[in-house]
């Protein structure tokens, strides 16, 4: 085989390589978001609740007990598993104490009976996705038996 | 000097086909087919870098570190076919009998040699060495880094350069002389050589294949590779300062990569140098090959004796006769047989090396059907290209070659036979192949039976129009004198078909396949009119073939 021959025949399969590796290469996003789809509560106790529109679960406190609500984010790899904590301000210090960890928990302390509805949602402002969870400290009745 | 010019028009005639200068109309269409030759390559030279610069690559006035990569290449082949050809032409050459009869200085006899193969290496050098250098020029020029003076200064260094191969070659050719000589007495170890040297590059392959990353992505990899590439070409400006040193003779000098190629005195003065250099090696090989060439040359004409070895002598049938014949020249002929055992097992190879690198990639739709299109593009092009060598297996008989119309059979059979293993040794190549290819994309056996067939076809197609074109234009006067031609029309028209083939063919099999994907989800349809394609094309060529043989041997006469 002449020069020329091989020498054609090397640049094409070089070709053959790039011209694939350009046009047919599959597109993808590159550093996409994935986005926080459900929210897990991992709390020892926890029992969902179904047909609730309050609440999604609930934890049952004693009173002064110092819960701490822990939750995991689905898909796991979320681009931010960052959660966040609403529940009635008015509440904290009549019913409950509650101290956000930083480490996407937060610890609820029940100060009196009654129910405190936490409300935790993700960071990222994913649609609406939200997992209220009722903590429930029944009332002290054993002094009127 | 008038016996000089005698002997170098001499055999500038059996090298080089003239016949085209009986009329004004054929010089002119033959200078028209080669000037428009010459631009093609300067242009598709000047377009690929350009394209290359203006996907960011490189940058232009990187230019002259590409031109060190190209010339490198090119001068390295140039080397290895100088060497060879100019010890088949020194040493061996069957007019060498005929030229020591002459009443010429045995001196004469020898640098007519040598001009004769310059001159021939600058014709070579027209296809590709110099096309390429003016394209990377012009582009240069174009972009304002380099003197339009460049465009003609150019042609002199480039003189000057393509004699470095051609001189060296001369100097290597008496080592590798001695090594033929002795590879020649003992065949068997011609056979270890090969073996060493192919399990050398299987194992190389094996290597590259290890290589290849998880994933390749090459737009999101870019930076990367172009960080590679730059720093390749870099160090290959670094490893080889005498090449750097020649494309700054025909460039001119560049004070810093950024600044733009001046043609002064200092060019001037390397140039000057260049000259020196191949005075030198020109004296170096007029003292050193000189003597051995003229007492090589009187030896095989004078005192050569063929070791005969005596075989009893069995009477074949009448077609095995020619099936054993044909058996023994490719054993023998050590050309022939490394050139179809190298293509046989490197094309398998370069398909394994391919779809390794392809299954590296994360594919879209189209990226498959690029795929099936450049394997079978890879898969033809070197395997039609290899019928290049049918094109002259006619005219390799020489005058023995006429024997043809008396021998008392249908010359069809012997002019058959010719192919027979060709034929036969491309069937296991070429499944072999299709099935690292099958299997690398997930076709089923069925896909793959029907795809070999269809390459076997095309194969075997271009393979008898090859032939063909050596029974319509034989060459056999060439051969017979020199032993050797180098520019074979036939074996042109064979590889210019060849890659003409190889590319229709793929962009049928890329319409196809899309078609046959799209409406069907598979690939069955596209394969059965590809073997269809190739079928007809085969059968085509080979009743053109009989009907040709039938008019040129019998209805004729």
């Amino acid at each position: 085989m002449k020069k020329s021959v091989v020498l054609t025949i090397s640049i094409i399969y070089i070709l053959a390589i790039v011209v694939v590796g350009f046009l047919g290469i599959a597109l993808k996003v590159y550093n996409e978001k994935v986005y926080v789809e459900s929210i897990v509560c991992v709390t020892e106790g926890y029992e969902e609740i179904v047909n609730d529109e309050h609440c999604d679960g609930q934890i049952i406190a004693k009173k002064n007990q110092e819960i701490v609500i822990k939750c995991q984010v689905k898909p796991d790899n979320a681009t931010n598993p960052m959660l966040r904590f609403d529940y009635d301000h008015d509440e904290v210090g009549r019913l409950f104490e509650i101290v956000e960890n930083g480490d996407g928990t937060c610890t609820i302390k029940m100060l009196d009976a009654g129910a405190a509805y936490i409300t935790i949602v993700p960071t990222d402002r994913n649609s609406n996705i939200s997992l209220t969870i009722k903590v429930y400290c029944k009332p002290d009745i054993g002094g009127i038996i | 000097m008038k016996h000089l010019k005698t002997l170098v028009m001499m055999q500038l005639r059996n090298k080089i086909d003239f016949s085209w200068a009986n009329t004004k109309m054929n010089i002119f269409r033959t200078f028209l087919f080669c000037f428009l030759k010459f631009a093609i390559i300067t242009a598709i030279t000047y377009v690929i870098l350009y394209l290359c610069q203006y996907i960011g690559i490189f940058y232009y006035s990187e230019s002259p570190r590409i031109m060190i990569l190209v010339v490198t290449f090119s001068l390295f082949l140039s080397l290895i076919t100088c060497t060879k050809d100019l010890m088949l032409n020194l040493y061996f050459a069957e007019d060498n009998k005929v030229l020591i009869t002459f009443p010429v200085n045995s001196n004469v006899l020898f640098l007519s040699k040598l001009i004769v193969f310059y001159l021939y290496e600058i014709k070579r050098s027209l296809s590709f060495l110099i096309p390429i250098t003016l394209g990377s020029v012009i582009l240069l020029v174009s972009k304002g880094c380099a003197s339009p003076f460049a465009f003609l200064w150019m042609w002199l260094p480039l003189l000057m350069i393509i004699a470095i191969p051609v001189l060296l070659g001369a100097i290597l050719s008496i080592p590798v002389m001695y090594v033929y000589k002795f590879l020649k007495r003992y065949s068997i170890l011609q056979v270890i050589l090969f073996g060493v040297i192919l399990s050398f590059v299987i194992i190389v392959i094996i290597q590259l294949i290890n290589l290849i990353p998880e994933k390749i992505d090459l737009i999101n990899q870019w930076p990367t590779i172009k960080k590679w590439l730059y720093q390749f070409l870099v160090n290959i400006e670094q490893k080889l300062p005498p090449m750097r040193f020649l494309i700054r003779i025909i460039v001119g000098e560049q004070a810093s990569i950024d600044s733009d190629c001046v043609i002064n005195i200092m060019t001037v003065l390397k140039f000057g140098l260049l000259i020196v250099v191949n005075s030198s090696l020109l004296v170096f090989v007029y003292l050193l090959a000189r003597p051995l060439f003229f007492s090589i040359m009187a030896k095989n004409f004078e005192t050569n004796k063929s070791r005969q070895v005596t075989h009893k002598n069995v009477r074949h049938s009448k077609y095995f006769a020619f099936v054993n014949k044909e058996l023994k020249i490719n054993l023998r002929t050590i050309s022939i047989s490394i050139n179809y055992l190298m293509v046989y097992i490197v094309v398998p190879i370069l398909i394994l090396l391919l779809n390794a690198l392809y299954g590296a990639m994360d594919l879209k739709y189209l990226g498959e059907i690029l795929i099936f299109t450049f394997n079978i593009l890879i898969i033809c092009l070197p395997l039609l290209a290899s019928n290049a060598l049918v094109a002259t297996y006619y005219s390799r008989e020489g005058k023995a070659g006429y024997l043809k119309k008396v021998k008392p059979i249908y010359a069809l059979y012997p002019l058959f036979t010719k192919l027979f293993f060709n034929l036969v040794l491309s069937i296991p190549t070429v499944f072999v192949t299709v099935v690292i290819f099958g299997k690398s994309v997930g076709f089923n056996a069925l896909y793959i039976v029907i795809l070999g067939f269809a390459i076997l076809f095309l194969h075997y197609g271009h393979m008898i129009y090859s032939a063909l074109l050596d029974v319509m234009n034989p060459q056999n006067e060439q051969y017979d004198s020199t032993g050797v031609v180098s520019d074979n029309p036939n074996e042109n028209k064979s590889t210019i078909l060849a890659f003409i083939l190889s590319f229709v063919y793929a962009i049928i099999a890329f319409i196809l396949f899309n078609e046959s994907g799209i409406q069907y989800g598979n690939y069955l349809s596209a394969c059965c009119r590809l073997l269809l394609i190739s079928l007809l094309y085969c059968v085509s060529c080979t009743i053109l073939f009989i009907k040709k043989i039938k008019a040129y041997y019998y209805e004729g006469q």
